[in-house]
């Protein structure tokens, strides 16, 4: 019961079941037990050594010792006849060998126990070669582990002891396993990790699997590793946690790595979103421009109607009503603008992909109108919600309808048609197609069209699609372009659907 | 000349975007002119009366396709509408060639109240004179037609300045009857010397192109 309660405080929320189903040997997964046996054999291996056992040098200078003793003793009763008078050993020994008699006593003794402190020496330097031998194997065994930056580890509930590699101390900031508790490891774990490490371990040790999870650590000197454990529990037929044992690895500098990666691709997609407001630059100016006209226009009918004649009041709050309205517009217009320019922290929010359409279209619209391009936006009606960075949806967005308006703008058709188009599949993945009336993907180039520096035009860096995917592809989704079957070309985005559509 | 004093001049406003032509109107309205607007180019085709005096005001658009597409379709038509194109983009190109194609300005928006009236007023003034011009060629076409074949032969050789008797021996009849036909002539086409006689007849050729 006190394991039971153990685990419930520090692994399991507290609605979860703490009593777990007896373990199934059939359903173990093989990579799982291959892990735990050679872990076991690691651990018990390590244990036996460490263990306090009679040394066998001892033994043997008690046995030195003992012989020595009853040497000596021989040697005495072999003298002290000399000693009383040397009657006995003339009684005994009448020759000549009697003045030897304790000389060669001795030499006996002497040479004995010379082969048997040969003996223990022998066999002392043995052990100690085994020894060595052990110690190397084990040192080869934990500077392995420790180049490939692993920890092991094994907890037992009953007792609440930790065993732990010397790096996986080091990993944890601690010189002694003795002061390491299961509840000082999850405290240790941060707190902000904490929730997911406890859910993925408690869904693993019900379904009797092995876990991975990683995790920010907090050590005691204020930093912070980033960690990834790989464990799984041991249960008795009752069902209750047994031990607990695992690796650790440190991915501090892969996660530093991928940082870095992730900070150089989004200041890629930063500088072609920069260059795609330069492209728009005309379009943006005539956006801006509108509004603009009509607010001053405005401004200046009202000054007239206050100079001249009688002063309309109604009218009057028309005009001012229309000239706020304008200057929300262009308000929108430049908030749009600074959205894309921004050099921002990729965010994670429900992003609803109905209204980034919309805005990337009002973005472009005059830049279509111009080419007589004509707008048709076919949206689902319910709400599609994906979990994302609406920048950088709305650059995916903005980059795919510029696309679509310059493939348009190299064919001498009177006008072209950009049809986008917004559903759901199954409920599950969210679709946007953005389809034109250009030339079509010619089926040669079709395989390269993502990659990046892969350009068809003459002065194109080849990064506007190759991001487009980067961006799809962070948001756990994909694009695709296929031809239409009269002309032109479709692409395909499609997203995972965020799973609380209610916000 | 001062005919049509009661009819306000009109500006006829063309431009997609709804805020502005609400603007527009306003304070054209206001600047005492009459306004007229037109969502699209087509629209202003299809709907506005050629006739009536007043100018239009254009978007050229972004892309420069609609408003001088607008003005070439207007100096096709007669009769001729003076135009001010009023542009979101300041491209020196399209504004020289709207300028070449006869525009009477090329405004850049946000457009300076003042710029705008006095581009209109400088339109409306283009307007009023080659209105007047062609009302008065369609007066003097008017009265030539009601002379007779013989009076505008008589007339022809005035104009170039034969004496009666040249045009009497010409024609082949006698001077007084050349003497009458000419003061007939004169008196059809209201005019008392025969300097103001080739002068209408010199407008009426440079209005219509040729003899």
């Amino acid at each position: 019961m006190l394991r039971k309660d153990y685990l419930s405080n520090f692994l399991l929320p507290r609605d979860a079941a703490p009593h777990f189903p007896a373990p199934v040997p059939a359903a173990e997964e093989p990579e799982a037990s291959a892990i735990s046996s050679a872990f076991n054999a690691f651990t018990e291996t390590l244990k036996a050594h460490s263990e306090p056992r009679p040394s066998p040098l001892l033994r043997r200078v008690t046995l030195v010792l003992i012989l020595l003793v009853a040497g000596t003793a021989l040697l005495s009763a072999a003298n002290i006849p000399a000693l009383l008078g040397g009657f006995s050993i003339q009684i005994l020994k009448p020759w000549a060998w009697a003045p030897f008699q304790i000389l060669v006593a001795t030499f006996i003794l002497f040479i004995l126990e010379a082969i048997l402190i040969f003996a223990v020496i022998l066999q002392n330097r043995r052990d100690k070669q085994l020894e060595t031998l052990l110690r190397e194997s084990e040192e080869r065994m934990s500077s392995a582990a420790e180049c490939a930056n692993l920890g092991f580890w094994r907890w037992e509930a009953e007792t609440d002891r930790i065993w732990a590699s010397p790096h996986c101390l080091r990993m944890f900031g601690v010189y002694s396993e003795k002061r390491l508790t299961m509840k000082k490891m999850v405290e240790m774990v941060h707190p902000d990790d904490r929730p997911s490490v406890e859910r993925t371990i408690n869904e693993a040790l019900l379904n009797h699997a092995v876990y991975e999870v990683e995790y920010r650590l907090c050590l005691r000197d204020g930093a912070v590793r980033w960690v990834r454990t790989r464990g799984r529990g041991t249960l008795d037929t009752d069902g209750h946690l047994v031990t607990l044992s695992g690796t650790v690895i440190d991915v501090t500098e892969s996660k530093q790595m991928q940082a870095v990666v992730e900070e150089q691709q989004r200041s890629l997609a930063h500088l072609a979103r920069v260059g795609m407001v330069g492209e728009l630059s005309g379009a943006l100016a005539h956006e801006l421009n509108q509004p603009l006209t009509a607010i001053l226009s405005n401004a200046q009918a009202a000054r007239r109607m206050i100079e001249h004649g009688p002063l309309d009041v109604t009218e009057l709050r028309n005009v001012i009503s229309d000239i706020i309205d304008d200057d929300a517009r262009a308000g929108n217009v430049i908030r749009h603008l600074r959205a894309l320019l921004k050099k921002d922290e990729a965010r994670t929010e429900v992003v609803d992909i109905n209204g980034v359409v919309s805005r990337t279209l009002e973005l472009t619209r005059s830049a279509l109108t111009a080419q007589r391009v004509v707008i048709v936006t076919r949206f689902s009606h319910e709400p599609l919600r994906v979990r994302g960075d609406s920048v950088q949806l709305q650059q995916l967005l903005l980059n795919l309808v510029l696309n679509a308006a310059e493939a348009m703008a190299g064919v001498s058709r009177d006008s072209g048609a950009l049809i986008v188009t917004t559903n759901s599949v199954n409920g599950e993945i969210l679709q946007i197609s953005i389809c034109d009336t250009g030339p079509g993907v010619p089926e040669g180039i079709k395989s390269r069209l993502f990659d990046p520096f892969f350009s068809t035009k003459q002065n194109g860096l080849g990064l506007g699609l190759s991001i487009c995917r980067a961006i799809a592809e962070r948001h756990g989704g994909r694009i695709q372009a296929v031809n239409n079957p009269g002309h032109g070309a479709t692409f395909h985005v499609s997203l995972p659907l965020a799973k609380e559509q209610v916000l | 000349m001062s005919m049509r004093q009661d009819i306000k001049p009109r500006v006829f406003v063309v431009d997609d975007d709804h805020s502005i032509l609400t603007a527009m109107s306003r304070l054209l309205g206001l600047a005492g002119y009459d306004v007229e607007t037109y969502a699209s180019p087509d629209d202003f085709l299809a709907r506005h009366d050629p006739h009536a005096p007043g100018c239009a005001l254009l978007d050229v658009g972004l892309g420069e396709v609609d408003g001088l597409t607008l003005q070439n379709a207007l100096s096709e038509r007669e009769p001729e509408r003076p135009i001010i194109f009023l542009t979101g983009c300041d491209d020196v190109r399209t504004g020289i060639r709207a300028m070449k194609a006869g525009a009477i300005d090329y405004l850049t928006k946000p457009v300076q109240e003042a710029a705008l009236l006095a581009a209109i007023e400088k339109a409306m003034e283009a307007d009023r004179v080659s209105r007047r011009a062609r009302d008065e060629s369609a007066q003097v076409v008017h009265r030539l037609e009601q002379l007779t074949p013989r009076e505008r032969e008589v007339m022809a050789h005035v104009v170039r300045g034969r004496l009666n008797k040249q045009i009497a021996n010409d024609l082949g009849i006698v001077e007084k009857t050349v003497k009458v036909h000419r003061a007939r002539v004169m008196e059809k086409l209201g005019v008392r010397s025969v300097a103001a006689l080739v002068q209408s007849v010199l407008r009426l050729d440079a209005a219509s192109g040729n003899g």
